[in-house]
């Protein structure tokens, strides 16, 4: 029997995709517009902001996945990875913040992004298990 | 909290599938709740009461000793 999926899960399923797709199109045209110096300062920034676009729709989408999720527990669930995601990154960002004043080598910040959403999976994964 | 959902289930002969779609939840919350690892919300523990014609103290217990 398959497991029954909320309306909230079903529709953060097919908007996922959409936004996926177009934030790895708009990085490589980031990306490949920038290594080309084709174009002037002013745009350069204009460009490199377009990867963050999608990047800011998909927040949106797991936080409106969050709030009318109607299971309880899922929604729980949800909200307690998040909390462990960003406690985690938080962490991670401050202690590395002071090593690098120290020397360590420095890394860019739009890998916050990518550690929070690793963080919260693997919080997820967790959770699920403690609650089997 | 203790609770008596898997008793009352089976004497139903439903599976945990067959309560969560009464119930409209998923098959992992009634687990986490029959296991008592998840508390419900009253709204919710009265939905169950209500599915098995039962008060809520008949089915959930309290757990004096914590």
């Amino acid at each position: 029997m398959p497991e029954r999926r909320s309306a909230a899960a079903q529709r953060y399923a097919r908007r996922i995709w959409p936004t996926m797709l177009s934030y790895v199109v708009l990085l490589t045209i980031a990306i490949r517009t920038l290594d080309s110096q084709a174009v002037g300062d002013a745009a350069r920034y204009v460009i490199a902001l377009l990867p963050a676009i999608p990047l800011v729709g998909l927040i949106a989408l797991v936080a409106q996945a969050i709030s009318t999720e109607t299971d309880e527990f899922q929604r729980a669930i949800w909200g307690e990875a998040v909390l462990w995601g960003t406690g985690a990154t938080m962490v991670a960002t401050t202690v590395y913040g002071f090593l690098e004043v120290a020397g360590a080598p420095h890394v860019p910040l739009y890998w916050v992004f990518p550690f929070l959403t690793g963080a919260t999976l693997i919080a997820i994964a967790g959770l699920r298990r403690r609650y089997q | 909290m203790k609770n008596r959902l898997k008793v009352l289930r089976t004497e139903r002969k439903w599976s945990q599938a067959d309560l969560a779609e009464r119930l409209e939840i998923s098959r992992q919350s009634v687990n986490a709740i029959e296991t008592g690892k998840f508390d419900p919300s009253l709204p919710l523990a009265f939905r169950i009461a209500r599915l098995f014609d039962l008060t809520i103290e008949a089915i959930f217990e309290e757990d004096r000793r914590k």
